[in-house]
């Protein structure tokens, strides 16, 4: 196969190099508007007090008590659809590259006037100290605070409490006793995280090496020798992938940190994607926190293409049955035809606990998926008892295995 | 070494080895139960994906003898675990190209957009 980078036999004289066509930029794939930044109103009675319920997935007016919901953001902006026809990179209108990390923004209020100070590193709402109205931001900002869409919590805080203290009473036996004495499981704190969705039509080269066995041979007296038939394989797929998930804060991302054990989060992917609903601020309410996303696409991109070969490798597996001392990958090649990029809020569940160590020290995490209540974590571990009962247990089976043994070698 | 039996001294190596393994083993359970450090995403197995097309090119490269039970390095079942040599290639999408000039253009240059130029 024939790539662009593998470069080709040297020009003829005299031949004219083709022009090279530029590059063009992103496409943008526009959010479509929702509700206007500042004072947003009940339509009903005019009341700025809002409040998300998730028992039933709805906005309401805490005065006059109508309900409704926001725009489904798959119907919207189509993100089922065209994934056969993606070409180069198309960006929602909020995934566009930060262009600004200041995260106070300051907001006249059009209520009474007066400027209110919104930290959008933490919340994307903020009370007016005079009049008391709520002012939301709801649509991009330059520093990647606001998502294009946001799927609600559906799992109480009642809910998440339980999940996880079924969870950690699992694991009490050889927690860390600090962790045991201050765990209270409603601290549990319900955060939105950024993320982004990225559809992708892709091809993936595969190749390597497989064995079939073909019988073995008794070689000395207790060793064999295998009769190997060693093919030279090759896979290439057409893929259409719809919604892979990649973490956009740099703090989260990195699921091999030592410092935050970061793969738990990780984990408790995937979510119901098709239900996130167009932003709006008022889902974040007074009981939940949102982090701003700091990651341009590209920085997010390599997280995406990884998961695409990992998803190519998953659909090649089926193929590869009949090689059944194994397959080794050698090469792997992503050819991106086309992306999607949608930015997206999602709710998680979070419970935090620094272990200080020696070595510095980590942040353990327990996380409850908001949507499905998947839940994991990790427990921070009393390290000198486990060692104790591993060497106990040790120990214990040696002295009954070890004087057979000695029977064994002296011949009796 | 004694051994009244061609298979004695595996086993009594086996048994000296089945004390220390138990207490590694333990270790091992209590860090999987408790840390989970392999916990992760698994897009091949949660993410909506088409396979427009599958092709495959395999070739017998060799008949061997090997004392080994399985492939060396296999990793088929590990789709997360990146090859010895990866690489993402974006193709480039070229620019819309630019608008030719009409006739009228070239025939009428007053009567277009005077753009910047001396007063």
């Amino acid at each position: 196969m024939t790539t662009p980078d593998q470069g080709g036999a040297a020009p003829e004289p005299g031949w004219t190099p083709e022009p090279v066509p530029e590059p063009a930029g992103p496409a943008e794939n526009a959010t479509p508007a929702g509700a206007k930044d500042g004072l947003v109103r009940c339509a009903r009675c005019g009341a700025t007090d809002v409040a998300y319920r998730p028992e039933t997935g709805t906005l309401v007016c805490e005065f006059c008590r109508y309900e409704w919901t926001e725009a489904r953001l798959d119907e919207a902006m189509g993100l089922s659809e065209g994934i056969a026809d993606l070409r180069g990179r198309t960006l929602s209108t909020a995934s566009a590259d930060i262009t600004d990390d200041e995260t106070l923004m300051t907001f006249k209020c059009s209520g009474c006037g007066a400027e209110v100070v919104v930290d959008t590193a933490r919340s994307l709402q903020a009370r007016c100290h005079w009049c008391k109205h709520v002012l939301s931001i709801n649509n991009r900002i330059p520093n990647g605070a606001v998502p294009d869409g946001i799927l609600p919590f559906s799992v109480t805080r009642e809910q998440a409490m339980e999940s996880i203290s079924a969870f950690v009473a699992k694991r009490k036996s050889f927690a860390h006793p600090e962790f045991e004495k201050t765990f209270r499981p409603e601290n549990v704190m319900g955060v939105y995280i950024p993320y982004m969705t990225v559809d992708g039509k892709v091809t993936a080269r595969l190749d390597g090496v497989g064995e079939i066995g073909r019988g073995r041979v008794k070689v000395g007296e207790n060793n064999y020798e295998y009769k190997v038939d060693r093919y030279a394989v090759a896979r290439e797929l057409d893929l259409e992938i719809d919604d892979v998930i990649v973490e956009t804060s740099a703090s989260k991302a990195d699921i091999h940190a030592t410092e935050s054990t970061n793969n738990i989060i990780n984990s408790i992917l995937p979510f119901d994607v098709k239900n996130i609903v167009r932003f709006n601020a008022s889902f974040l309410g007074d009981e939940y926190t949102s982090e701003r996303r700091d990651m341009d696409v590209d920085h997010a991109d390599d997280a995406a293409y990884a998961h695409m070969l990992t998803i190519a490798r998953g659909s090649a597996a089926a193929s590869v049955g009949r090689y059944d001392r194994g397959v080794r990958w050698e090469q792997e090649q992503l050819s991106v035809t086309g992306t999607r990029w949608t930015s997206v809020l999602l709710p998680v569940w979070l419970y935090g606990f620094e272990e200080k160590g020696r070595h510095g020290s980590v942040t353990h995490y327990l996380a409850v998926n908001g949507r499905s209540r998947a839940t994991m974590g990790s427990v921070p571990i009393n390290t000198s008892k486990a060692r104790r009962v591993a060497f106990g247990v040790a120990a214990a089976a040696s002295v009954v295995t070890w004087p057979i043994a000695f029977l064994i070698m002296r011949g009796i | 070494m004694g051994g009244n039996s061609d298979g004695s001294p595996l086993i009594a190596l086996f048994l000296f080895a089945l004390g220390p393994g138990a207490g590694v083993a333990v270790w091992m359970w209590i860090q999987g139960h408790y840390r989970n450090r392999s916990a992760r995403y698994r897009p091949e197995e949660v993410v909506r994906t088409h396979v427009v097309d599958l092709r495959g090119d395999d070739a017998l490269v060799r008949r061997l003898r090997t004392r080994s039970g399985s492939i060396d390095g296999g990793n088929e079942l590990r789709p997360e675990q990146r090859a010895r040599v990866w690489r993402v290639i974006e193709a480039p999408v070229e620019a819309p190209p630019e608008p030719h000039p009409t006739a009228e253009d070239l025939a009428d240059p007053d009567g277009g957009d005077p753009g910047p130029g001396p007063a």
